[in-house]
């Protein structure tokens, strides 16, 4: 039994049934759902709440001090002894530009144009993409396409860089930070429910498989009342 | 009361004639008011209450239960909109399945086992001859009314009970109803009070054999002597049989346990502030994790193989649970004639030149061994072959002597084969010693004679032979041969004579005295014409030969069988209708009377005391007569069952067969009782296990009966023991190897519960394991031998040596149960580990692990797994606990195939079903992993072959542990380890 322990130290043995990653979104209270009137600020503020929340790990601030800059478009690879503390790259929260919550702190939730966070799971070793950086792309799941026009994606052309790849472990990369897309969602129809299927695309990118709908993809729905 | 009055009473009572016979009118009217003359069949649950009751029998309404509660979540998640609730659908549904399937299979074997209760029908004669409206007609015998008057002849059945007024020379063969086999004589006189004793009635059922009879119908259908002994039989209630109470005793304790757990963790859970539909599910996770639900079906198979077993050996079991009955049985009531013995008459001693010789008695003798050298021997064999009716039937020349079919009676035939076997061809000498004239035996003169030519052609004498009841033989002698010389008979001789036929005829031996005369020449010369009706010839004076006693001999198996039986705890009763001093030679000779024990007769006759004064509890053993059982009260049949160990019942009416029975009841002993005649069948109906003798017993007896011996050997009813007790070992076995994987099934869901970690094992998963890996190994325990010779112990006691006790309960669930668990989740916790979640991380995790929502869930490295992919980690676990399930429960296999021996003393290899099991259920296992992992409702993954192994380890410490306990009950026996860990 203690015999087991001593097997595993800083990576799983097998990593065979987390990858491909996964997706998650931001602002998350409950639910897939995110619904609100501009009109009614209590209604949107919970989301709001819960972005500054989440995003304060990423103050440019905090970042600075904890991590390192690198170098954009190729992977993070450290080596060295298994058990030494890694270094992580910076990920400010002012590359999310309209979404980063500095200029508008309500993230267009109040003129009906919310933010969405899209947050790629972590693997330890996974290197998304193959060279290539892993793109994010909405598109309406069910009903009209037009009831989604236009769709914003921070930083880049909503690509996560490859420079925050590998992840390391907990145990050693400690400061490591998720990057992000954040989507901004600046014209989609009013009091409807509106499905939408976010996707990572990229290679060894699996997004299409019925039984887990959180596979390289995330559905949920905005519902924008005035 | 038909028996005593006249004719014209009788025709008065019933409104007939004896010459016209009853009018169709009149007729038709009885028929209305009495029914159709046929017996009411005993009442047959309809089929489908029988299968309802199998759906709802043993652990069934558990499992109802069970799905009924998953239905309902079902039900409730549905209105809530959960995305997992077609789970417990499938769930609810397979649990349905489950039950319906072993119904049906348990219906199935039930029925198999019952395809009897016809037979009685079948007694019913198809044609009556009946006058009617002045005019004989040929009717269905179910029309016959009381007061037709009908006409029987030789070889017809009875129609009914019948009052005779008119006979010619009618006997019947009353063996259906008494079982005597002596065809009884029948006329129209009364000559008993008894109207089952008298001789002009005749009674439905039994047969004509021979003469012709004319009487009146004075019983019809259920009410004639016959219906009113089988509503009699179906009036005896059928006892539980004991395995039965066994098996129920296990149901009541499993379920107890399983329900007392589940509400526990019910109630638990929900003072957890589980939510109640989530609580409502983790109880039907623990019921069909406690419920074995292959085991029913398990021990129905075991059982019916057992069966199939006994059969071969010539005992056929009508009923599954008198297998194990038989071993239980702690008394057997035995018949004598046809089950100890051979039930044939055989010459068993021989007296000539005052000397006693005995005579082989065996089943397929040949030759005789006694010493043949002596003249006396060559004057006596000549009496035995000329003075015998007796013939072969013809066209027998290639059987051997014992096996052909004579035309005679019981002692001629004896006597006959007796001759032929020494002597060679008897025909042939008969036909060269031609027959002069002859005097057939009667009852009157008691002696049988014949005189002949002799195959002397220098020898013109005519011979005179003659047999009979040795003291009127006697009477009728002057000499004796001595060594081939006549002598004188005097005081001394006829001394000797006396001494021999008391001490042949003690032993309980039919005697027969013969004599010869050589009558002169010169007085009957060949054409001297004998005249047997005025007897011209000499009749006394003659010259005394010898005598020849027979016996019905016991049946070679049978002394050995009865020791087995003494070994084995179990006491032999001998019931039967013979004569005192008979049945206790015969006792004496198969050892149901062992050589050493005297009965308060013997002992008053050694001290040379009255009975009366003879402390009965220094006689062992004891002979009871009918008579004296019939004045005694139920407390003095009591002690006499209680004191002796040695008991002979002789003389004893059938009915009284019922009142032994219930008497050996009363002493809380399981009682085998045999039987053939239709009046044993009450007694074989009240006995705990009734076996009927398949060759003699008549329909109703079997029909009443558990178990039919085929070869009517009391040796194949030790067999069967021997069976029955192995079965019950061998269940015990099945037994604690299914229940050890509760305690494996179990634990998760408790687990689950207290520490919230992911569940371990799904419920389907469990019903993989109970129904699939786990039926052939269990069934396969069936087949295993026997430790050590069980048949040197003593019968179960019914209240203490349980199916399922304490000892079995906490050493399968609380020790092997407990290692397995360890095992299983070791493994589990392995995969979880080498997946990414430490032991660490488990605990506690339960809510957020199983939230729909959270797909970036942390594990102990910090990476983030969706629902999904936790949801498939949680199947690979699954896999895994049922594959360490799987292995370990090859470990306890292999354990379970002794309780007390080591493996290595029971062989490892000896039962190579137990193999079959074993690769059957590793095979299963990796169909199930490896075939159909992809199948997502099945919860199955394709596991990582290493996985496979991480039990091992436990499978071996279960095997060692086992091994160590073995040991010390064998070293230690009767110590507080024995006591405690010999299940």
């Amino acid at each position: 039994y203690v015999m087991l322990l001593t097997l595993s130290p800083y990576t799983p043995t097998y990593r065979d049934r987390v990858s491909p990653p996964g997706v998650m979104i931001r602002p998350y209270l409950n639910g897939f759902t995110i619904a609100f009137n501009i009109s009614q600020p209590s209604t949107w503020q919970p989301y709001v709440d819960s972005m500054h929340h989440f995003l304060a790990a990423y103050d440019d601030k905090v970042q600075e001090e904890k991590n390192i800059e690198c170098v954009s478009g190729q992977y993070f690879i450290q080596g060295g002894n298994e058990s030494e503390e890694k270094k992580a790259c910076q990920f400010k929260r002012s590359l999310l530009q309209n979404c980063s919550g500095i200029e508008d702190p309500t993230f267009g939730y109040s003129k009906g144009q919310p933010c969405i966070l899209l947050k790629m799971n972590r693997i330890i070793g996974y290197r998304p993409g193959a060279g290539v950086p892993v793109s994010v792309d909405c598109k309406v799941q069910k009903g009209n396409e037009s009831d989604l026009r236009s769709v914003d994606f921070y930083p880049g052309n909503g690509t996560f860089d490859l420079m925050y790849y590998p992840y390391y472990g907990k145990i050693t990369h400690v400061n490591y930070t998720s990057p992000l897309v954040a989507m901004h969602f600046t014209d989609v129809k009013k009091n409807y429910l509106v499905h939408i299927q976010c996707s990572l695309n990229g290679k060894g990118i699996i997004n299409d498989v019925n039984s887990d709908r959180f596979l390289g993809r995330i559905i949920f729905t905005l519902s924008i009342g005035k | 009361d038909d028996h005593k009055l006249s004719t014209s009473e009788l025709e008065e009572k019933y409104g007939t004639t004896i010459n016209k016979g009853l009018s169709s009118a009149r007729a038709a009217e009885i028929l209305a008011r009495d029914g159709p003359n046929s017996l009411t069949p005993p009442k047959a649950t309809p089929e489908i209450v029988k299968f309802l009751k199998q759906l709802v029998g043993g652990f069934s309404i558990l499992l109802w239960i069970g799905a009924v509660f998953s239905w309902i979540s079902f039900g409730i998640q549905l209105a809530q909109g959960a995305e997992s609730a077609f789970d417990n659908l499938y769930l609810g549904v397979v649990l349905a399945l489950v039950v319906i399937l072993t119904g049906i299979f348990a219906y199935y074997q039930e029925a198999k086992s019952t395809n009897i209760m016809a037979s009685f029908s079948k007694m019913i004669p198809q044609q009556a001859l009946v006058i009617r409206d002045a005019e004989k007609k040929e009717l269905p015998a179910d029309q016959l009314v009381v007061g037709d008057v009908v006409e029987i002849k030789g070889g017809d059945r009875i129609p009914a009970d019948i009052r005779l007024i008119f006979t010619q020379g009618c006997k019947v063969d009353n063996s259906s109803l008494t079982g005597e086999s002596e065809p009884q004589p029948r006329s129209c006189d009364f000559t008993h009070e008894n109207p089952l004793e008298t001789r002009n009635i005749a009674f439905y059922s039994t047969t004509c054999v021979e003469g012709t009879a004319t009487g009146i119908v004075i019983n019809t259908g259920d009410r004639t002597i016959i219906g009113r002994i089988a509503s009699l039989a179906s009036g005896v209630g059928n006892e539980k049989t004991p395995i039965a109470i066994e098996i129920e005793h296990f149901v009541y304790l499993v379920a107890g346990v399983a329900i007392s757990i589940g509400v526990l963790f019910f109630i638990i859970s929900v003072s957890m502030r589980y939510k109640i539909l989530d609580s409502i599910i983790f109880l039907i996770g623990i019921i069909v994790a406690n419920v074995p639900e292959g085991l029913l079906a398990t021990v129905t198979v075991s059982l019916s193989l057992t069966a199939k077993r006994m059969a071969k050996k010539n005992c056929l079991v009508k009923n599954l649970e008198a297998v194990e009955t038989l071993g239980s049985t702690s008394i057997i009531c035995s018949d004598k004639t046809g089950t100890l013995t051979q039930n044939r008459m055989t010459v068993a001693h021989l007296w000539f030149d005052n000397q006693i010789y005995s005579a082989d008695t065996s089943e397929d003798q040949t030759t005789q061994p006694f010493d043949q050298s002596s003249p006396s021997w060559t004057a006596l064999s000549k009496i035995v072959t000329l003075c015998n009716r007796a013939e072969f039937r013809p066209g027998q020349e290639n059987l051997p002597i014992m096996k052909r079919v004579v035309v005679g009676d019981a002692s001629e035939t004896a006597l006959l084969k007796f001759a032929e076997v020494i002597l060679g061809d008897v025909m042939n000498i008969r036909a060269r010693n031609k027959k002069v004239a002859e005097i057939p035996f009667n009852s009157t003169n008691k002696f049988q004679l014949s005189i002949h030519e002799t195959d002397d052609p220098n020898d013109k004498r005519l011979l005179l032979v003659m047999k009979g009841a040795p003291e009127r033989i006697l009477e009728r002698c002057s000499t004796i041969m001595i060594n081939g010389k006549e002598e004188p008979l005097d005081s001394e001789k006829a001394e000797a004579f006396q001494t021999a036929y008391m001490e042949l005829g003690g032993m309980g031996e039919r005697v027969l005295g013969f004599c010869h005369l050589y009558l002169p020449e010169n007085e009957f010369p060949d054409t001297y014409p004998f005249d047997t009706d005025s007897v011209n010839f000499p009749t006394s004076n003659l010259c005394f030969v010898g005598l020849l006693s027979m016996i019905d001999p016991p049946r070679s198996t049978v002394p050995d069988a009865v020791s087995k039986c003494r070994s084995a705890g179990i006491k032999v009763i001998m019931v039967t209708g013979d004569h005192p001093i008979t049945a206790k030679a015969i006792a004496k000779s198969v050892g149901i009377i062992s050589a050493t024990s005297e009965t308060v007769e013997d002992i008053a006759k050694r001290l040379n005391i009255p009975v009366e004064q003879v402390n009965r509890r220094e006689a062992t053993a004891a002979v009871v007569n009918g008579m004296e059982l019939k004045d005694m009260s139920l407390q003095q049949l009591d002690e006499i069952l209680c004191n002796h160990a040695e008991i002979v019942f002789a003389r004893t009416s059938p009915q009284q067969k019922l009142i032994i029975v219930e008497g050996c009841q009363r002493q809380g002993a399981v009682v085998a009782v045999t039987g053939d005649g239709v009046n044993d069948s009450p007694a074989l109906k009240k006995a705990d296990i009734g076996i009927a003798m398949g060759i003699a017993g008549s329909d109703a007896a079997k029909n009443a009966a558990d178990m039919v011996l085929l070869d009517d050997n009391f040796a194949s009813i030790v067999t069967g023991v021997e069976e029955g007790r192995l079965i019950f070992d061998n269940l015990k076995k099945t037994i604690a190897y299914t229940l050890t994987k509760n305690i494996a099934e179990l634990c998760p869901f408790l687990i689950y519960i207290i520490a919230s970690i992911p569940m371990p094992i799904g419920t389907i998963t469990i019903l993989f394991i109970d129904l699939g890996t786990d039926i052939i190994p269990s069934v396969a325990l069936a087949y295993e031998k026997a430790e050590s010779d069980i048949m040197n112990r003593r019968p179960r006691n019914k209240r203490k040596d349980r199916l399922v006790n304490e000892q079995l309960a906490v050493y399968s669930y609380l020790q092997i149960g407990i290692m397995q668990s360890v095992g299983a989740f070791v493994t589990y916790f392995t995969v979880y580990a080498e997946q990414g979640f430490l032991p660490s991380t488990l605990l506690g995790v339960r809510v957020d692990w199983e939230n729909n929502d959270i797909n970036d869930f942390q594990d102990s490295y910090g990476q983030e797994w969706t629902k999904y992919q936790r949801t498939y980690l949680q199947w690979t676990g699954y896999t895994a606990f049922f594959v360490s399930i799987t292995i370990q429960q090859v470990a306890d296999l292999i354990i379970r195939k002794t309780r007390r021996n080591s493996i290595f003393q029971q062989g490892l290899f000896r039962n190579k079903v137990i193999w079959v099991g074993i690769f059957s259920q590793v095979g299963i296992a990796l169909i199930l992993t490896y075939g159909l992992g992809h199948v997502t409702a099945l919860n199955f993954t394709p596991l990582r072959f290493q996985y496979w192994f991480v039990a091992v380890p436990f499978a071996i410490l279960i095997w060692v542990y086992d091994e160590v306990r073995k040991l010390f009950i064998r070293r230690y026996p009767g110590s507080w380890w024995d006591k405690n860990m010999y299940y």
